[in-house]
């Protein structure tokens, strides 16, 4: 015989684990702290081959006025000049990565929770049938 | 008024029950537009203007997540740019690169906003874009937006200085040109500039407590839209398209209002402010009830006339046609009308 409660969780979950729980407990998998760290280092290397890419664009588009009157000191500024700016788009990318990924892995957690929690009911459904 | 109301109840609930074939549609529809536009549009590459391929391209992105036809879409301005000059196409390869890293490795859901910015503006209403988002979205949505602007404006330069572009010095000479000429663009920067407002305006207009914060939102959004461009153009000195620009935002806030319709339609004059405490807090809320109207559902009840039946024709008459005959006839001694037609609602 159905129990209807007891179907209706079970289409709930079985949504949730076909659409947002695939990704979810992959996610939860991972402690908080690993999973940051894993998503900053992909990051800093992406942010490090996006600043090459820019760099390259920037002297293409400004290759005249570079050449004009170049010299050594102006060598070193430009070189400390792209260092720092390199350094300030690693950190606002990291910021930025380590916000969105302790969000992600948190929302993440609240819903494996509760499907640990329905999957916690459903067993208990079952208990109460088979007595 | 209430039929527009039922409509759209109709067409939720529409959806609700084929979801899954409706969306794949809008994205099959979605890909073909966006491939056929480009392809009109820029032209260059003669192989791949044909229909056909904008078609079969349009069926295999189908099956793919939304974020493959906007990288479809980049692939193939890459293709038509590579008539031009390589080197414009490696530079423009690496600006859609680093929008990708920057962006759409975040946020690949939302990567389907910078194609419809360069879509719309191709259509001249761009405007729209930073309404829609504004009333559903975030002010996050301001980087897509900004996105599809510079992917635009990369492909209309392309498009109208090929010959320019082919007669600079150097594969070196023909992307400095590329670059200057892109980057230097002032329109470009305008609407730029127009879209940002326009989208923090919305976003944040909308989310107030009044009455009609909606409605505010989206006209104030196409207000700053046309004040912000009306005063870039005249302080950068740039040629206005004054029609087209209030045009376009009166399109702009027709497209919000329809969004607004679909996804937030409340009615005001319901409006219950409450006041409660708990150990913590006072709590003063507002609550405004949303619109729903249900479509009546027509039953018609119809009970014919008592006809009147000669014995001769009863003998002719099979068991069936006897049981339906006296079945009527007891029906009309219970009901005592003849020809009656009810309507429940």
């Amino acid at each position: 015989m159905l129990n209807e409660q007891r179907v209706k969780l079970m289409t709930k979950m079985a949504s949730y684990e076909s659409k947002e729980g695939k990704e979810d407990l992959k996610i939860s998998a991972y402690y908080r702290k690993d999973y940051v760290s894993i998503h900053v280092i992909w990051t800093v290397i992406w942010s490090t081959v996006g600043y090459i890419i820019a760099a390259a664009i920037a002297m293409i588009a400004f290759w005249e006025k570079l050449l004009a009157d170049m010299n050594t000191r102006k060598i070193i500024l430009l070189a400390i000049i792209a260092i720092v700016v390199y350094l300030i788009v690693l950190i606002i990318s990291g910021v930025v990565t380590n916000k969105i990924c302790k969000e992600r892995h948190n929302r993440a957690r609240q819903r494996v929770k509760k499907f640990n929690h329905d999957l916690l009911v459903l067993k208990k459904m079952y208990e109460k049938e088979n007595r | 008024m209430s039929a527009i109301f039922v409509w759209r109840d109709r067409l939720q609930n529409t959806y609700a029950g084929y979801a899954k074939y409706i969306d794949k549609t809008v994205q099959f529809i979605l890909a073909l537009a966006a491939f056929m536009m480009i392809n009109n549009y820029f032209g260059l590459f003669e192989p791949i203007t044909k229909p056909i391929v904008a078609v079969a391209l349009a069926v295999i992105f189908t099956f793919l997540p939304m974020v493959a036809v906007v990288l479809a879409i980049a692939f193939l301005i890459v293709i038509h740019m590579c008539t031009v000059s390589m080197g414009v196409a490696g530079v423009s390869a690496a600006i859609f690169l680093l929008m990708f890293i920057f962006y759409v490795r975040f946020s690949p859901k939302t990567a389907i906003v910078i194609l419809l910015m360069i879509l719309s503006t191709i259509l001249k209403i761009p405007y729209a874009i930073p309404i829609i988002f504004g009333l559903i979205g975030a002010p996050a949505y301001v980087i897509p937006i900004v996105c599809g602007t510079i992917s635009y404006f990369m492909v209309e330069f392309v498009k109208n200085s090929v010959a320019t572009i082919k007669g600079a010095d150097g594969l070196v000479g023909q992307v400095t040109v590329f670059l200057q000429q892109v980057f230097r663009n002032k329109e470009m920067w305008i609407i730029i500039a127009a879209s940002v407002i326009c989208l923090f305006v919305v976003s944040a207009l909308r989310k107030m407590s009044c009455n009609h914060a909606w409605e505010i939102a989206i006209v104030s959004g196409a207000v700053v839209n046309v004040v912000t461009l009306t005063t870039g153009y005249i302080a950068l000195n740039v040629k206005a398209p004054y029609a087209e620009m209030i045009v376009g935002n009166i399109i702009a806030v027709f497209i919000g209002l329809v969004v607004e319709l679909f996804v937030f339609t409340v009615d005001y004059s319901r409006t219950e402010n409450l006041q409660f405490e708990d150990d913590e807090y006072y709590y003063y809320v507002k609550a405004v009830p949303k619109i729903s109207i249900s479509a009546p559902n027509k039953t018609v009840k119809k009970i014919n006339v008592r006809q009147d039946v000669s014995e001769e024709s009863l003998q002719e008459m099979t068991s069936d046609d006897v049981d339906e005959l006296l079945l009527k006839r007891s029906l009309e001694e219970e009901v005592g009308q003849v020809g009656q037609v009810n309507l429940e609602d």
